[in-house]
């Protein structure tokens, strides 16, 4: 009996052990590209259906957004012959001391002052540009629009003139596209060096500087953060000696324009921009697929074949007013449940996306946008569902100033395999 | 009848451990081919001794021959386990792999004296291997990449009921039935960048069919032994899973095998084999990929029990086999491989002999045109009786 345990527990050991070392099994796998018989080698269509063959209705709704619903720093001057757009900014009041019981007032004297922001060269017209920095001496609020400084009060006040006043100018930066190689964090970097009695003027009045930056004539750029730091030093009779820098927390900071959002085009359907316009499409999506690439034969089933790849096909329209994208232009694709319902329709999951190229939005002759949905085709023809329904948004809302515009003319291309039977020799 | 007991407890417990459902994988880029690889159902002692399984003195759980366990003392069972690791080299470049299996798993429990049952399962030809092929697919405006697919998982296994029983005082005669058992299957189909695989086209076929086997064992004396079976391959089916899918049947072959030994030193066994399987019978249906031709295999081993330790003898085996593989490697039918390979072992006696854990170590190449491919094979195995 004792013999019969133990040979049970080696014969369990070895069992473990054995089933634990093949764990690492490799599937013996062939690479060589003729071992698969022709005759039996999978076969792949394209096939492309036009506007006419799936399309049920598509249109363009204007969101309920502005320019004051942004929260981007974009500066262009004349863009396309239309559009400019600037960035003002204010700043919190420079104090008159910095700390009470080291630089009290009156006991240091200001050195330097830098006022810093950064291109986002991705999405930048022109590989080199240059941007101005104004002093803003009239008084705005966050309400502030190309007409207007203030906006918000009883009758409006307006700028001087629209746009904002260009008469104090701190100074105008170059910036040049670096190389790619060039992977330092301040390679896009622009910098004005604004003169201390500027800031020593703002406190003495105790008012918020408010500064505006510009671009050069027909450029568009978008701006990232905008910082105001100092320097000062301590004056001789205190007993500090060290310089110190400080920085000014930003009041608010807008983007005003010069234009308001383009109309929605007759001839093409509309998505982004600052009115966060949305393109709602409605597709009858076909229950069978030619049977072969070339020449005639039956169509098969939808069913009966695998799916590898379906796309919506759409041709930027040009894009009017200078509110084109200068850079790829993140557009979201997503479902819209029970279509019929036309506008109301509720949007469903996200199914695509796409960081549309902004060239075909210039002159309107860029290739087609290939906008992939196959898991929700696939999904949909799954239960026979035909009536399927589409949205193209740029999320968040206002979240962009240009527009991608398509022509109405939208594509389907389906990909699909034909299915072989598997057989055994 | 509580140790009859205990040895089919022991049974279960094995068969749930070769049966759990974690792939077999395969151990040759031949398994790609035909039917798939053939595998010999043996314990790690016969793998020692370059595969000779019939012919073995005194009692012993030989797969290929029923008639060898007629005089075992007790219930037993032996249970074994592979490790492959094999290197081909062929026209598209190297392969390497490696796998696990086990290849036996046989009990036996006596009735008297004179009469042996006998039930075991043992996997028999392997089909588990891929094909990829690498392509483009022009779809304006770009160049994508695709991957054609067709793959295989499973193969055929064989479920053993067999008697033996001794019609003389040293020759036995035995009888199986084996039937054909395990699933196949294959996936062709075309993967896309982001697919894993192929999303479609998978047909399964269950396999079944019968055959049996014939076996004769004479011992003229307790140092010697001559063994001979005949195979029945009968019909192997594989029934589809699906309605679509075709059924397929084919003739398996006749087999003979026989082996012999005999002691030619106080302490050295002398053992010679040989085999014949009549494959040829499939080259019409196998002809797409160039035909099967019949096979033939040699073998000859020897074993040195000259050490012992704590009076417990340390056996030594040693033994070479060369033979034909069934299945052509090309199309044509121009490539049929060989094999051939060194075997080393040793074993160990414990428990009184109650327990007999053996291993070995086969070192061989498969060669045949074209192709390429060495090898290295480990074996475990163990048999434990009862008292």
């Amino acid at each position: 009996m004792r013999r019969i345990i133990r040979g049970q527990v080696a014969l369990v050991l070895g069992a473990g052990l054995a089933i634990a070392t093949g764990c690492s099994d490799q599937l013996p796998t062939l690479t060589d590209s003729d071992r698969i018989p022709s005759g039996i080698k999978p076969v792949t269509i394209e096939y492309f259906l036009d506007a006419a063959d799936f399309l049920v209705s598509g249109l363009s709704v204007r969101g309920n957004t502005d320019i004051s619903n942004t929260n981007f720093a974009i500066v262009a001057e004349n863009f396309d012959g239309a559009l400019s757009a600037h960035v003002v900014t204010k700043f919190e009041v420079p104090p008159d001391s910095h700390s009470s019981s080291l630089l009290p007032s009156g006991t240091f004297q200001w050195l330097e002052a830098t006022l810093r922001t950064t291109v986002v060269d991705s999405l930048t017209s022109d590989p080199a540009m240059v941007f101005s920095l104004w002093v803003v001496d009239e008084d705005f609020n966050s309400s502030v629009t190309w007409e207007n400084a203030i906006n918000d009060s009883v009758p409006a006040v307006p700028w001087s003139q629209p746009g904002g006043p260009t008469t104090r100018l701190v100074g105008t930066t170059d910036w040049v596209r670096k190389e790619p190689e060039d992977t330092t964090s301040t390679r896009n970097d622009l910098v004005w060096y604004v003169n201390t009695s500027i800031l020593q003027d703002f406190a003495e009045r105790d008012v918020q500087p408010g500064f505006m930056i510009t671009a050069g004539d027909g450029t568009q750029t978008r701006l990232g953060s905008i910082s105001l730091s100092y320097l000062v030093q301590p004056l001789p009779e205190t007993e500090a000696d060290t310089m110190m820098t400080y920085s000014l927390a930003q009041v608010f900071r807008r983007t005003i324009i010069s234009e308001p959002a383009p109309p929605l085009p007759a001839n093409a359907w509309s998505v982004g921009g600052i009115s966060s316009d949305q393109t709602l499409l409605r597709f009858k999506l076909p229950l069978e697929l030619p049977g072969c690439a070339t020449g005639s034969c039956p169509s098969i089933p939808v069913s009966a074949v695998s799916l590898n790849r379906v796309d919506l096909l759409l041709e930027p329209f040009p894009v009017a007013n200078g509110f084109r994208p200068v850079g790829p232009l993140p557009i979201t694709v997503r479902l819209r449940y029970s279509p019929d319902l036309g506008a109301q329709a509720a949007l469903g999951r996200i199914v695509s996306g796409l960081a549309a190229p902004a060239e075909g939005f210039a002159t309107g002759t860029g290739k087609e946008h290939d906008f992939i949905i196959t898991a929700a085709v696939a999904n949909a023809l799954s239960t026979r569902d035909t009536d399927f329904g589409l949205a193209l948004t740029i999320e968040p809302d206002a979240s962009q100033l240009s527009y991608a515009w398509y022509s109405r003319t939208p594509r389907l291309r389906f990909v699909y395999t034909l299915r072989q039977s598997p057989e055994l020799p | 009848m509580r140790r009859s007991l205990e040895v089919v407890g022991m049974v279960v417990m094995l068969g749930l451990a070769v049966s759990s459902p974690r792939e077999v994988e395969g151990q040759s880029l031949l398994s790609t081919r035909g039917l798939g690889y053939p595998l010999q159902p043996m314990d790690a002692r016969s793998m020692a001794l370059g595969r000779i399984t019939l012919g073995l003195p005194g009692a012993e759980l030989s797969w290929a021959n029923p008639a060898s366990a007629v005089g075992i003392p007790a219930p037993g069972i032996v249970f074994g386990y592979q490790y492959d690791n094999y290197s081909a080299d062929i026209a598209d470049g190297v392969h390497d792999g490696h796998t696990a299996r086990f290849p036996i798993l046989l009990a036996a429990i006596p009735a008297g004296e004179r009469l042996v049952f006998q039930v075991g399962l043992a996997p028999y030809l392997d089909q588990n291997w891929r094909i990829l092929e690498q392509d483009t697919l022009h779809l304006t405006p770009d160049t994508v990449p695709i991957l054609d697919w067709n793959q295989s998982n499973g193969g055929v296994n064989r479920l053993r009921f067999a008697v033996g029983g001794a019609v003389s005082r040293n020759v036995n005669l035995g009888l199986s039935l084996d039937m054909y058992t395990g699933s196949v299957s294959r996936i062709l189909g075309r993967t896309f960048p982001g697919e894993v695989q192929p999303a479609c086209c998978l047909a399964q076929w269950d396999y079944q069919g019968l055959s049996t086997t014939l076996g004769a064992h004479w011992s003229p004396t307790s140092d010697t032994g001559v063994g001979v079976s005949l195979g029945f391959g009968g019909t192997l089916t594989a029934d589809p899973r699906d309605s679509v899918t075709m059924r397929h049947k084919v003739d398996m072959p006749l087999t003979l095998q026989t082996g012999a030994s005999g002691r030619i030193a106080a302490n050295v066994l002398a053992l010679a084999g040989a085999s014949w399987e009549g494959w040829s019978s499939l080259s019409e249906a196998m002809a797409g990929q160039g035909g099967a031709r019949d096979t033939w295999s040699a073998s000859a081993g020897i074993e040195w029990d000259g050490v012992s330790i704590r009076k417990t003898p340390l056996p030594f085996r040693a033994g070479y086999r060369a033979g034909t593989l069934p299945f052509s490697w090309s199309e044509d039918g121009s490539d049929f491989p060989n094999e051939r390979a060194f075997t080393l072992g040793t074993g160990l006696r414990l428990a009184g002999g109650a327990v007999l854990p053996n291993f070995s170590l086969e070192i061989g190449n498969r060669t045949g045109g074209d192709f390429k491919e060495s090898y290295w094979r480990f074996g475990a195995s163990v048999r434990v009786m009862g008292q």
